[in-house]
């Protein structure tokens, strides 16, 4: 090393680094978004809450699949309604066919115009 | 038992200035080279850590490899951004750019043996035992990055 090197070395040293930012103990970004978290979670479960609380003060339409459990068919054979269930029921479940729009009404309108065109009937 | 945290508290205060010029030699942005300096005093703060009797050298390698590390890890070279790492004395901000842009266009080996005697304030064999590399080598460096850096500088050759 030359006094040469030492007069650059000084001349760099008049540069001073900047600081960095301050030093994050392990576990304050935690304790930072803690709050944050605490906050949401406590908003999310005061809606699950009044979503609950309004689910059950409504009053709940009988669904069709209800009517079509074991238990509702079993009680169904011993009254002796197993028919009159089953046929209320696919009214209920099954697609109407005649309705227009549906699915099933479409296809059969499209089977004819085929057939139509086809010479048929 | 671990490290007091007062003690790492005044290793950062005292070193961290110096280890975050020369992770950001070595990384390409000033955020990836606070992250990198925040993981090794992190890990400083363990319950089982331990300090070595000499922390500079010990501090010095730690971001190197660091730093090295995440470097081979970044998924994409993006152009690095200009941001000022040094204070010029005067306060002059284009003066640190340019000792910046010095500094960036020195061979990586010689930068770093510069970043490490300079303002890492070490001698040549503790800078050669952070690089890892012959003392005779690293004293061979710096050499050769002081010749680029005295012409830029103006610092007249006396003899």
């Amino acid at each position: 090393m030359t006094a040469d090197d030492h007069e650059l070395e000084t001349l760099l040293r008049g540069f001073r680094p900047v600081a960095p930012l301050p030093l994050r103990a392990p576990g304050s970004r935690r304790r930072r978004i803690a709050p944050w978290l605490a906050g949401l979670a406590a908003a999310a479960a005061l809606a699950v809450v009044a979503t609950r609380s309004v689910r059950q003060a409504e009053p709940r339409p009988e669904s069709p699949g209800s009517r079509a459990s074991v238990g509702a068919l079993n009680a169904a054979v011993r009254a002796g309604q197993y028919e009159t269930a089953l046929d209320t029921l696919a009214v209920e479940m099954l697609p109407d066919p005649r309705q227009p729009g549906r699915a099933l009404r479409v296809a059969g309108d499209v089977s004819q115009d085929r057939r139509i065109l086809a010479g048929g009937h | 038992m671990g490290v007091p945290q007062e003690a790492v508290q005044a290793l950062y205060v005292e070193l961290g200035p110096a280890l975050l010029a020369y992770a950001r030699s070595i990384v390409r942005s000033r955020a990836e080279a606070e992250d990198a300096l925040q993981q090794v005093f992190v890990k400083l703060m363990a319950p089982d850590a331990v300090l070595p009797r000499e922390p500079r050298p010990y501090l010095f390698r730690a971001v190197r490899n660091t730093c090295l590390n995440r470097r081979r890890s970044a998924s994409r070279q993006t152009t690095p951004p200009l941001e000022v790492m040094f204070e010029a004395p005067d306060g002059r901000r284009d003066l640190a750019l340019d000792l910046q842009k010095e500094l960036a266009e020195l061979p990586d080996e010689q930068r770093e043996i510069v970043m490490l005697r300079v303002w890492g304030e070490m001698t040549i064999e503790e800078a050669a035992q952070v690089l890892e590399i012959p003392a005779n080598t690293a004293a061979s460096r710096y050499r050769y990055a002081l010749a680029k850096l005295r012409a830029r500088f103006g610092v007249p050759v006396t003899r």
